[in-house]
């Protein structure tokens, strides 16, 4: 063999080696959330599942993807998930909030790939446990659609908590608000008893002022605080004697 | 009728699914209970139910009850201190409209099974798990053919 020839070889299994990854595109490209190229599932389970995707898409930004692939192609589960997550790109940009659930019913096995975005929300613990305990069991029985619709289930509340995390940090701010408010109440009121009581001629008598102003600032507490005073047990004297010890709460009507 | 026949078991099955994975991957935990009559406020028939069925024991306060009395056609849910301070203010009232709202078009499998999965996903942000905690109750729908004065 001349030398050029040996090299060429070499670049030619270099450039194999480099296209490994790139071997999607073997595998077909996605024609929407579910994708069920192996034919698994009934038309009318793929539109149920599909609708739900799309819905939660609308509504979250997050996207939860089925890749039902006739053949892994001799390559690891792992390898082929993270391939086609990364070439199907139906994530938004960099934020890479998605989910690949790749199902290989002739290899018998399952993947799922969580997106970058979304790994605050499902960790690999919990990716495993959907497989494990969710996945697993039903497809073995065979109940592929079943399976799938609990496994997406669990994973869009499980992506719900990440998605909303802005509304979260807006909420706990407006929790120190009324904290603060409760804070600004009882010093007016402290200062208006503090007065009220100073029209004696000043004299230093605070501490009670102090005392009733304390008091005050109990109220407020309760009734602006929340819960967390009347479920504490000890206050029960301030539950006005409902009873019901808990400081839950809820919302009923008829229909 | 009976409270038990008000959901086909079908219906039954897949609202027990519905509650078994909202509760993955959370330490809250969360109960239908359906009865037939509700003279007073359901809200607070709902609270009285909660504390006999000891939902008030879980350790950080996250049960949650789904009330709904069918002769009387009344409906509430109550959430527990912990999960109720966490929650927006108007969501136990956005769920139990969304659940009037079902429960009017008849739907009532797909009310329930939506709301459970609602507030699976507060359970699941407010108090995650890495699903190996113990499911501290048990018997995710309870019935009470209860007659008169409850």
């Amino acid at each position: 063999m001349s030398k050029p020839m040996l090299t060429r070889l070499k670049f030619v299994l270099l450039t194999l080696l480099i296209a490994t990854p790139l071997l999607a595109q073997d595998f077909p490209d996605p024609t929407g959330h579910v994708n069920d190229f192996a034919n698994l599932l009934g038309q009318r389970e793929v539109q149920n599942l599909e609708s739900k995707l799309r819905t939660y898409r609308d509504t979250t930004s997050n996207v939860i993807a089925i890749a039902i692939v006739e053949s892994l192609q001799g390559l690891p589960r792992e390898e082929v998930a993270t391939t086609l997550f990364n070439e199907w790109r139906m994530w938004e940009g960099e934020r890479q909030n998605g989910v690949l659930i790749l199902v290989a019913p002739n290899e018998r096995e399952m993947q799922i790939e969580v997106g970058y975005g979304l790994e605050g929300a499902v960790t690999d613990l919990q990716a495993g446990r959907i497989v494990d305990e969710i996945l697993r069991p039903n497809f073995q029985q065979g109940n592929f659609y079943t399976g799938l619709e609990r496994a997406t289930t669990v994973l869009m509340q499980l992506g719900a908590g990440e998605y909303d995390a802005v509304d979260r940090a807006t909420d706990e701010d407006s929790g120190n608000l009324s904290f603060i408010v409760i804070i600004i109440i009882f010093i007016v009121v402290y200062t208006l008893v503090k007065a009220s009581s100073g029209g004696n001629g000043g004299g230093r008598r605070g501490r009670h002022t102090i005392g009733s102003g304390g008091i005050v600032w109990g109220g407020g507490g309760f009734s602006g605080g929340g819960s967390g005073g009347f479920g504490g047990g000890g206050f029960g004297g301030f539950g006005g004697g409902g009873g019901f010890g808990s400081g839950g709460a809820g919302a009923g009507g008829g229909w | 009728m009976p409270a038990r026949e008000f959901l086909s078991e079908k219906d039954e099955k897949k609202i027990i699914q519905a509650i078994t994975d909202a509760e993955e991957f959370t330490t809250g935990e969360i109960r239908v209970h359906i009865e037939v009559k509700c003279k007073k406020d359901p809200l607070d028939r709902a609270k009285q139910v909660f504390r006999e069925l000891k939902m008030n024991q879980t350790d950080a306060r996250n049960g949650v009850i789904l009330y709904i009395a069918i002769k009387d056609r009344k409906v509430a849910v109550f959430g527990d201190e912990g999960i109720s301070e966490q929650v927006e203010d108007d969501f136990w009232k956005d769920e139990i409209d969304k659940l009037i709202g079902e429960f009017k078009q008849g739907n009532f499998e797909q009310g329930i099974e939506s709301v459970v999965a609602d507030i699976g996903e507060k359970l699941k942000r407010f108090y995650p798990s890495d699903g190996t905690d113990p499911n501290e109750l048990d018997n995710e729908i309870t019935f009470e053919d209860n007659r008169d004065d409850e």
